[in-house]
């Protein structure tokens, strides 16, 4: 109605940092809580670690400090179904009404959540410094290879985004992941039954597992060389750096295949 | 029949249109090759029945629905290349709205959308959200289905889009909050250039603001056209009858509605007044009254009409 | 600028912009609107009305065409100052008798029926208003 209105201004969608940062401050509001109590848990489990260790100069506390990669693993696995909560494909119109590419909005979401993840990570390894510097362990934390905790964030990373395939293809992602989660955990402990079925396996489909190029190197390395009392200081890259970076490829591919999946309403 | 008596409707630059839109649920077809043209500056109502393809239509401009074929273009852009960019011009208001479950208040929750639209004026959101009595501290998860849809409101106004997509957007809102909700609306487009298609079955309300309408019928549009077009081309007329009473063929296609009395008919005839009258006379009737319709009463003659093939 | 009690009615016939009009040659009949007032913004009426502001537009674009009204550019719309209300009646009168008349064709009633009508209840009228102290519209 304004006779003077100037021509109709062309506008833009919403820049990209914005869209992210505004993903980040939802999902922290929204997750905080589930963040908080994987740093209380793990901090908790470190006390009690600590507390064995302590007077004990043959067991390592940071050898320990780093087996609990498998609470990360686990939270990471779960993660994804706290930052897609009430987000199912049928309830997520309304993040794609805003005026941001539909693509980008799910990979804003999923990079918030992993940035929030490693961050929580952080976090709880810094508290579990501090645990270890109460007990006089501290140098022995700082000499642990920084390749090790490459190792532990790309597996918590892999884990991560494999469930933010599932949470944002699925309608019921739950049982997805608990399906992930058997994947991370039962292979190991079945490889220490001697009849398992692992070692049943004839060779050739076992190297995605246990190969160079295997899921267990990528995610789980870490934890294993840890629980084996290997020095870490001697902890080589080469080891688990290839299989680690396929999977993280595999595991960012999984994604970007999850957020084609249109669901018309 | 009755389509061709109406002069085509050409819109040069619309605002939006779509070309041989198709959309397929299952074997179900709810656009067929559907061609809407809506003009800059247009309040256009989307009439049709439920299940026409209404909400349909304004989810494939807003790149929720994928089309089979065809496609659209909102404000000169392809929603589906560019849905991001088309969406920063849209304020859409969904049917049957819904907030996502979760304990952020509904303050944070519009924060959140805010920061999407560059042009979001903070001080009007504030008047519309006290005009409307959204409850800003309540939860989303605790908030009521007109709660929802009064936040939509607030939504789709507040960042000033030149093109404002409303589907039933009065439908879950008490008297006074729709009224309040058609004020705002009146007084928006008082203050900005906006392009509205309005898809409702609130004929009422929708007849005051709508100066132009489409009606979706199967999927394809029957019909296209300014609101007073139709108007002049639709009348009543009561006709005094006698035992010598001939009903005219000539009316038999444009007749809209029909009440037969013994010693006298109403009629709502589309076409030229003349030419009905005279088929009046000639079917041995006095006519004894013509009227135009109000236009929410037009509309719901041609809606009702069921099979007038365009 | 002062509030104009207007009133539209969706379920009338009449177009919504002829109603529009009816409403402010109504006011200036009345002398709601004196010449020179200012007349409500197409913002303001179209709100009042919950009508669409392009409609007002168009009946305020009818009146200026009347030469009722004036669009000073960047001002508003105001009342002619040279509009007699007078002549405004005898407009409003003819739209009114119209109606009547249309009414009592409707209904049957023949045009000598109907003036005997309108002088019976005008005249008791009359006496009501004048026992109650009303002054009697010329």
């Amino acid at each position: 109605m304004n006779d003077e209105a100037p021509e109709a201004d062309v506008r833009k969608a919403t820049p990209l940092w914005i869209a992210g940062s505004r993903q980040l401050t939802l999902i922290a509001a929204l997750g905080w809580q589930e963040l908080a109590a994987y740093v209380a848990f793990f901090s908790a489990a470190c006390a009690l670690m600590a507390s064995s260790v302590h007077g004990n100069p043959v067991h390592s506390y940071a050898d320990r400090q780093i087996g609990m990669h498998f609470l990360t693993l686990l939270f990471a696995a779960g993660w994804p179904l706290v930052v897609w909560r009430e987000q199912s494909p049928r309830q997520r119109a309304e993040l794609e009404s805003l005026p941001v590419g539909r693509g980008r909005a799910i990979g804003l979401r999923v990079g918030a959540g992993l940035f929030l993840l490693l961050g929580g990570w952080i976090v709880a390894n810094c508290v579990a410094f501090v645990i270890a510097a109460t007990i006089g362990r501290a140098g022995e934390f700082t000499a642990v290879s920084g390749f090790a905790w490459l190792a532990c964030a790309i597996g918590a990373a892999i884990v991560y985004l494999i469930g933010s395939a599932i949470a944002v293809a699925s309608e019921s992602p739950g049982r997805w992941v608990l399906a992930l989660l058997f994947l991370v955990y039962a292979p190991p402990l079945m490889m220490r039954l001697p009849e398992s079925l692992t070692f049943a396996l004839r060779p050739g489909p076992r190297w995605i597992y246990d190969g160079a190029l295997g899921f267990e190197r990528a995610t789980r390395l870490a934890v294993t060389e840890a629980q084996l009392d290997t020095r870490l200081a001697e902890f080589t890259p080469g080891h688990w750096l290839p299989a680690g970076l396929f999977w993280l490829a595999i595991a960012a591919a999984l994604v970007g295949l999850a957020s084609r999946r249109r669901v018309d309403l | 029949m009755m389509a061709n008596r109406i002069p085509p409707f050409v819109v040069d630059r619309p605002a939006v249109a779509t070309h041989d839109l198709t959309k397929r649920w299952g074997m179900q077809v709810v656009l067929d090759r559907a061609e809407m043209r809506v003009p800059r500056g247009a309040f256009y109502l989307l009439a049709g029945a439920n299940g026409a393809g209404k909400s349909t239509l304004l989810r494939i401009l807003m790149d929720l629905v994928r089309p089979n074929a065809g496609r659209a273009d909102v404000l000169g852009i392809d929603p589906q290349r560019a849905a991001a960019t088309a969406r920063a011009s849209i304020g859409y208001v969904p049917a049957n709205p819904s907030l996502p479950p979760n304990r952020l208040a509904l303050a944070r929750k519009l924060e959140y959308l805010a920061a999407h639209y560059m042009a979001w004026d903070a001080a009007y959101a504030t008047e519309l959200l006290q005009a409307l009595s959204v409850p800003l501290q309540r939860p989303a998860r605790s908030s009521t289905p007109s709660e929802a849809q009064r936040f939509r409101w607030v939504a789709a106004l507040a960042h000033r889009p030149p093109l404002l997509l409303l589907d039933e957007p009065f439908a879950g809102l008490d008297d006074a909050s729709r009224d309040t909700a058609l004020a705002l609306l009146t007084d928006h487009l008082a203050t900005i250039d906006t392009t509205v298609i309005l898809a409702t079955h609130d004929l009422g309300a929708a007849a005051s603001l709508a100066d132009h309408f489409g009606i979706l019928r199967e999927g394809r549009f029957e019909m296209q056209a300014r609101l007073d077009t139709l108007l002049e081309h639709i009348h009543r007329y009561r006709v005094a009858i006698d035992g010598g009473w001939q009903p005219p063929s000539a009316l038999g296609q444009a007749t809209l509605t029909r009440t037969d009395g013994e010693r006298e008919i109403e009629w709502i005839v589309w076409g030229p007044q003349a030419w009905a009258a005279e088929a009046f006379r000639a079917g041995g009737g006095t006519v004894t009254d013509v009227e135009t319709l109000p236009a929410a009463e037009a509309l719901r003659a041609v809606l009702r009409k069921k099979g007038s093939a365009g | 600028m002062k509030p104009l009690a207007m009133r539209i009615d969706p379920a009338d016939p009449r177009p919504i912009y002829v109603q529009v009009m009816d409403e402010l040659r109504r006011a200036i009949a009345t002398g709601a609107l004196a010449p020179g007032d200012p007349v409500p913004s197409i913002r303001d009426a179209a709100r009042q009305l919950r009508i669409n502001p392009l409609t007002v537009k168009q009946a305020y674009g009818e009146l200026e065409r009347e030469a009722l009204v004036e669009v000073r550019r960047g001002l508003g719309t105001y009342v002619r100052a040279n509009v007699s209300a007078e002549a405004t009646r005898e407009v409003v009168a003819h739209t009114v008798a119209e109606r009547a008349l249309r009414d009592a064709y409707r209904n049957g009633v023949s045009v000598r029926a109907l003036l005997l009508a309108i002088r019976a209840i005008a005249r008791s009228g009359d006496s009501q208003a004048r026992s109650s102290g009303k002054r009697e519209r010329r």
